[in-house]
């Protein structure tokens, strides 16, 4: 990076943090600092999409597209439905019952027992989640500038753990809004620039064909199978269960809309995600397309992981050597095809070019599997996954001076919004949920501000040392999901039993919980059923053994 | 509320549109496949 490029990067983060820190300090009421009250509809629909849209959006979908193509759209589908129903349904109730948490509802509808189980569900799962959401960014820094990873675990968690303790819910809302434009800006800039990175005399028409045939532009598949992560049906069903799991009981959404002026501004401000994120996440992953096209005609590294190539080199010079000769002369393969194929003066010539490129992608793809298998083999303890670090180093190779700082700017601002909401939300969690409704005498107002304050820094230090020991899963963004979805099904199952089966009481409810989040874990070890299909599972579980375990008829029978 | 009559059709209004974004996404597909 240039010195320009620090400077961009250093103003916009520290403009954040100390606005974050400095418009928001001091707030005293539970009200103020817990809730954030009076929050407008474009403030709390930016906010709910920065929540959401992690650090590891930018960096492992574009990746992903690179990959396997754009399917991955297909996991928000669901997302614009369940919207409809947690305005229609979730926000009138919470609204009414003036509640601070979600899981404060439980309390009122069934009993305390159920109230604490869910938010230890919520904060086993989200504290976890946490950890993974600052280790992303802290890769991307520690690859950029050469630290540790464990100094910028630490340094991108203190920031965030600063301005969230201080300005509470109302800096995390108003800093998100900021921090979501940001992003957009930066991700249009990187469009740009991955266009202007195509050789001459291709255009995006071209760059779609060749993606296309390279199946790389799949965005809907309407197969059907279980085992199938991505697919039209498990979108639609299993990414409207996570959705409506996540934004109608994740208390690290819940209290984003929470600090609505009112119910109107709440439900705006999610139908404003519900029409926007679909074609936001379909852009991130056209641009990882367009990323791919990039390197269609320029040689990519045969491993994403530069650091993790260089050591294996070093190992191994003679494996590694020869398996990279042989993956020039593949990639120099493709890239005649592509240059014949957009070149090409009639079909024949086009359709000959096809065959050669998915012939030339072929044998990329198994150079590519065996020099992997040569790298784990020769760095002992490296990991496989690469597609993480693509969209990074087209950015370093690619962007010109100032855009890349700007660009560092985007992935550590979506990083820090979503871990400040999750930061923000155990720290509500804990001390509204446990300390103060468990306390013998209730804290005051003030008191519950500064108990809040504690607990957020201590989830703030927990979240930093998990970080520093997470080490890249299957795919960051998947486990993050995975992890989710083994709770979320269950957490929905109760909420949506609270709304809609008025005669169940709490102990049948936590009972089938329990019963649900058994048999989702059994099922996630034991099956290859893909993982957005656990959501379903584990609320209908919830919900047909509630009904089993208190029907109406036995409950009065003589009536 | 006064305006509750109007959320229905705000509602319906953003699944309208979502089913077009997905149907202009499978477009893009079919013709670039």
């Amino acid at each position: 990076m240039t010195s320009i490029d620090w400077l961009v990067l250093i103003a916009t983060t520290l403009f954040i943090v100390l606005w974050g820190i400095f418009r928001y300090r001091g707030q005293k009421t539970m009200q103020g600092y817990l809730k954030g009250e009076d929050l407008s509809w474009p403030t709390i629909g930016l906010s709910v999409m920065a929540t959401q849209a992690s650090a590891i959006t930018f960096l492992s979908v574009p990746g992903q597209a690179y990959e396997d193509g754009m399917r991955f759209v297909q996991f928000y589908f669901g997302l614009p439905i369940a919207m409809v129903v947690v305005a229609a349904v979730f926000v009138p109730i919470y609204y009414k019952m003036k509640v601070y948490t979600a899981y404060e509802y439980l309390e009122g509808r069934f009993d305390l027992r159920v109230r604490l189980f869910t938010a230890f569900l919520f904060l086993v799962s989200r504290g976890l989640a946490a950890g993974i959401t600052i280790y992303a960014p802290a890769i991307l820094l520690s690859s950029i500038l050469g630290w540790p990873l464990e100094a910028t675990s630490i340094a991108i968690g203190a920031a965030v753990v600063l301005y969230t303790v201080v300005g509470g819910s109302k800096a995390v809302s108003q800093t998100q809004k900021q921090q979501m434009l940001i992003i957009l800006a930066g991700l249009v800039a990187a469009g740009f620039v991955a266009c202007g990175a195509f050789p001459e005399g291709v255009g995006v028409g071209d760059a779609l064909s060749l993606a296309g045939a390279l199946d790389r532009v799949n965005p809907v598949d309407a197969s059907f199978a279980l085992s199938d992560r991505y697919n039209l049906w498990s979108g639609i069903a299993g990414g409207f269960f996570l959705s409506l799991a996540y934004f109608g009981t994740d208390q690290s959404q819940v209290g984003r809309y929470l600090g609505g002026k009112s119910v109107r501004e709440s439900r705006l401000g999610l139908l404003f995600n519900g029409a926007l994120k679909i074609p936001m996440q379909a852009g991130i992953l056209f641009l990882g397309v367009l990323v791919f096209v990039v390197y269609l005609f320029a040689e990519p590294p045969v491993f994403w992981n530069q650091p993790t190539l260089e050591a294996a080199r070093r190992a191994e010079p003679a494996v590694i050597g020869a398996l990279e000769a042989r993956w020039s002369e593949a990639t120099a393969a493709r890239k005649t095809a592509a240059e014949i194929f957009v070149a090409a003066p009639d079909d024949a010539v086009r359709e000959a070019a096809r065959a050669e490129l998915v012939t030339a992608q072929a044998h990329m793809d198994s150079v590519r599997a065996e020099a992997k298998a040569a790298i784990v083999e020769a760095v002992p303890g490296a990991e496989p996954k690469d597609s993480d670090y693509i969209f990074l180093d087209f950015a370093l190779e690619h962007l010109p001076v100032g855009l890349l700082g700007l660009l560092v700017a985007v992935i550590l601002a979506a990083a820090m919004s979503s871990i400040a909401s999750e930061l923000n939300a155990l720290g509500t969690t804990t001390t509204i949920d446990f300390h103060r409704r468990l306390a013998r005498r209730p804290p005051d107002d003030a008191k519950t501000v500064r108990i809040s304050k504690v607990y957020t820094i201590l989830w703030g230090i927990f979240a930093i040392g998990f970080a520093t020991f997470a080490s890249l899963l299957d795919n960051l963004i998947q486990a993050v999901n995975i992890l989710g979805s083994l709770f979320y099904g269950t957490v929905l199952g109760i909420f949506l039993t609270a709304f809609f089966l008025s005669h169940v009481r709490g102990t049948a409810v936590l009972v089938a919980a329990v019963i649900a989040e058994a048999t989702v874990v059994t099922m996630f070890f034991a099956t290859d059923i893909g993982f957005l299909w656990f959501n379903l599972i584990g609320c209908a579980i919830v919900m047909g053994v509630s009904l089993v375990l208190s029907p109406r008829a036995a409950a009065r029978p003589h009536e | 509320m006064t305006d509750d009559t109007r959320w229905p059709r705000i509602y319906a209004l953003l699944i309208l549109s979502q089913v077009i974004v997905v149907a202009l996404l499978a477009i893009l597909g079919e013709v670039f496949s």
